[in-house]
């Protein structure tokens, strides 16, 4: 695992910042906690019990590695480069999520903390959490916009199954935001005894560095699964962005692959207008946002704009600092696709391929699409398919029935 | 020398601390503010915290977080803020510092930030969440316009980060008096301790918040600490009340009466 590249890496970041994205814009209660949460990420990822500890969990309690599987039938019906889709859907609890969430449970050991609070949008960071302090005896209390608990009602019940402990969040726009607001005050006052696990490379440093590092696994997989499946890289790689975790996690390994191009593609709800989407790379400008400087949708005064997506895990008006970094450098694109489109993609991927995607997921998917279409058959295109649907069968019934 | 450190000069040379009321701009409205501002100072307020309204303020609890989105939602902007203290500081020579997030700062540049505040008439600011990497980019600019900049330091804070951040402050240094949020609490630890390893490391005067809400407990932290600041306490009295106005100063009167006098 890498953590910290060798500076003469352009694309290494340096103390905390991607360029000049990133940072620690916190109050300085934190200040101490993130400081040792460094220290001890620095030392745990050099420390071969602890990457041992948890690759044996990764294999047999997350069940990785997932496999890439060909997607003849979706091929075909995109008409043009082949896809191929990494299946983070096959990990335990439905998502890539949990990969990052054993990782710092165990860092969270490691360091004393027994108790354990996370912020949620679809849910799916909650119940992979919940999984992870059930299967290591922690307490666990998530926060979740009031909102998302009406959209994502199931994953509720799964996450008190689990254990866990969820706090309705009724501030602001009652979405993944404020959950994420409410965690971070949660911390303020806990910070000695708990530890936060934010769920994407999001927040002040560490934790964009830590969860990109730990979601790293999805893309070393699947690089090395290309090489021996097709005995050759993909030229594209594609996935969703909210936060960007399952993004970065599956981008990083091939950054330094300059022939393979990366494709962020963000939730383009129900149009262009401010409040319509939830899209800070393609419309947003930097600004700071729960700890960290990166791409914000805000007003001229700085304050969050309203967003929207019919899927809650990208409702999120804000983006890893580290995205914003391969933004401006040009080493990865990001577009947007539209809710319609992206439900089309959620019937499609389901009728064709037998697969219920995440609608997270099925953004990713309708892009992938669009760009396998303009492409020449001989060119592979990854994507990350980052959960699994089963969650959003309801309110998916619901929009296209609308 | 800047409204705040006359006014810091002349509670230390009177023998007793000061007190530093906090209201959040544009709540329950703009006209309530203005008035406040103009009332404190007879009421007891050496100085006047202004917190600028923003969507997504992390280091506040419930109560400053509902004021701050109840002016949000009555259309209260960063300029109708600014405009108040600009009302204010025309007849007024109440020393004002703002309280405001890094996002707001930023999305104007930083340096125009501040000269704005400056223009206003504004006598420092509090940026609770700023980059260290943040404030010293600004500290030329802070510095020119005589502005007054404290930093928090917290319970959490370790030694060695203390002197950092003491030697960046301005004016005064801005004490957490426990970890948490800003907001009502029962119990008032003991600062003593922590007032006298801050005391080594700047001669600037030190005031003491977050979750200091009665006079007993402006009493407790002014027998270590040279000011008091009290908020989320009086946002929430001045919320409650059908003439925010008469609360506010009702409030500053009675808190004012907990201040230590040598």
């Amino acid at each position: 695992m890498s953590t910290s590249s060798s500076p003469a890496d352009p694309l290494a970041p340096q103390d905390g910042w991607f360029g000049s994205f990133g940072g620690r814009y916190v109050p300085e209660t934190l200040v101490a906690a993130l400081d040792a949460l460094a220290v001890a990420w620095e030392q745990a990822s050099q420390d071969q019990s602890f990457l041992d500890d948890f690759d044996r969990l990764l294999v047999h309690s997350v069940g990785r590695p997932t496999p890439i599987s060909r997607a003849p039938r979706l091929t075909e019906a995109a008409g043009g480069g082949e896809i191929v889709l990494k299946r983070e859907d096959l990990a335990h609890t439905g998502a890539h999520k949990i990969n990052n969430t054993f990782g710092q449970v165990l860092l969270a050991r490691r360091m004393g903390k027994h108790r354990i609070i996370a912020e949620t949008g679809a849910g799916q960071h909650g119940v992979a959490t919940a999984t992870a302090c059930a299967q290591f005896g922690m307490t666990c209390e998530v926060y979740m916009g009031a909102e998302d608990v009406r959209r994502q009602s199931l994953n509720v019940f799964r996450m008190r199954l689990l254990g866990a402990t969820v706090h309705e969040v009724e501030d602001g726009s009652r979405t993944l935001k404020d959950a994420t607001n409410a965690a971070m005050r949660d911390w303020m006052g806990s910070v000695e005894s708990t530890h936060y696990i934010l769920g994407s490379v999001v927040g002040p440093h560490p934790f964009p560095l830590i969860v990109r590092s730990l979601q790293s696994v999805i893309g070393r997989e699947a690089r090395q699964q290309c090489i021996d499946q097709f005995g050759r890289l993909p030229d594209h790689v594609v996935a969703c962005v909210g936060g960007g975790s399952n993004a970065a996690g599956i981008f990083h390994p091939f950054l330094n692959d300059p022939n393979v191009a990366l494709l962020g593609v963000e939730a383009g709800g129900q149009g262009d207008k401010p409040g319509q989407h939830a899209a800070p790379l393609c419309f947003g400008q930097p600004g700071v946002l729960h700890g960290s400087r990166s791409y914000v949708l805000q007003d001229q005064d700085g304050q969050t704009q309203d967003v929207h997506s019919c899927s809650a895990g990208l409702d999120y008006p804000g983006v890893g600092p580290e995205h914003a970094w391969w933004k401006e450098l040009g080493r990865a694109t990001y577009e947007r696709v539209d809710d319609q489109a992206a439900l089309e993609a959620f019937s499609v991927l389901s009728k064709l391929e037998g697969i219920l995607p995440a609608l997270e997921s099925s953004h990713a998917i309708a892009a992938a699409m669009r760009l396998a279409s303009t492409r020449p058959k001989d060119e592979l295109i990854l994507v990350n398919l980052s959960g699994r649907g089963d969650k959003d069968v309801l309110e998916a019934r619901t929009l296209l029935e609308q | 020398m800047s409204r705040i450190d006359d006014a810091l000069a002349t509670t230390r040379a009177e023998g007793r601390a000061a007190l530093i009321p906090y209201i959040t701009a544009g709540y329950p409205s703009i006209a309530a503010t203005e008035s406040v501002l103009a009332a404190l100072p007879d009421a007891g307020a050496d100085i006047i915290e202004v917190g600028i309204p923003y969507s997504d303020p992390i280091a506040d609890g419930p109560v400053i977080a509902g004021a701050m989105h109840q002016a949000l939602e009555q259309g209260v902007t960063v300029d109708a803020a600014m405009s108040v203290i600009e009302r204010v500081r025309s007849h007024s020579d109440v020393p004002m510092v703002a309280m405001v997030s890094q996002s707001i700062v930023h999305r104007r540049g930083g340096t125009t930030f501040l000269q704005n505040l400056a223009d206003v008439g504004t006598d420092g600011v509090v940026i609770p969440d700023a980059d260290l990497n943040a404030l010293d980019s600004m500290a030329d600019t802070l510095e020119a316009l005589d502005l007054a900049c404290a930093l928090l330091i917290a319970p959490t804070t370790p030694p060695a980060r203390m002197v950092e951040l003491a030697q960046r402050c301005r004016g005064f240094v801005y004490l957490l008096a426990r970890t948490g949020l800003t907001g009502t609490r029962s119990e008032l630890p003991d600062l003593s301790e922590r007032v006298e390893s801050l005391r080594a490391c700047t001669t600037l005067p030190i005031a003491a918040g977050f979750g200091i809400s009665t006079a007993e407990q402006v009493r407790q932290a002014t027998e270590s600490c040279d000011a008091a600041i009290v908020g989320s306490a009086l946002v929430n009295f001045m919320g409650e009340s059908d003439d925010p106005v008469a609360a506010a100063v009702t409030m500053v009167e009675s808190l004012a009466t907990g201040i230590h006098r040598s």
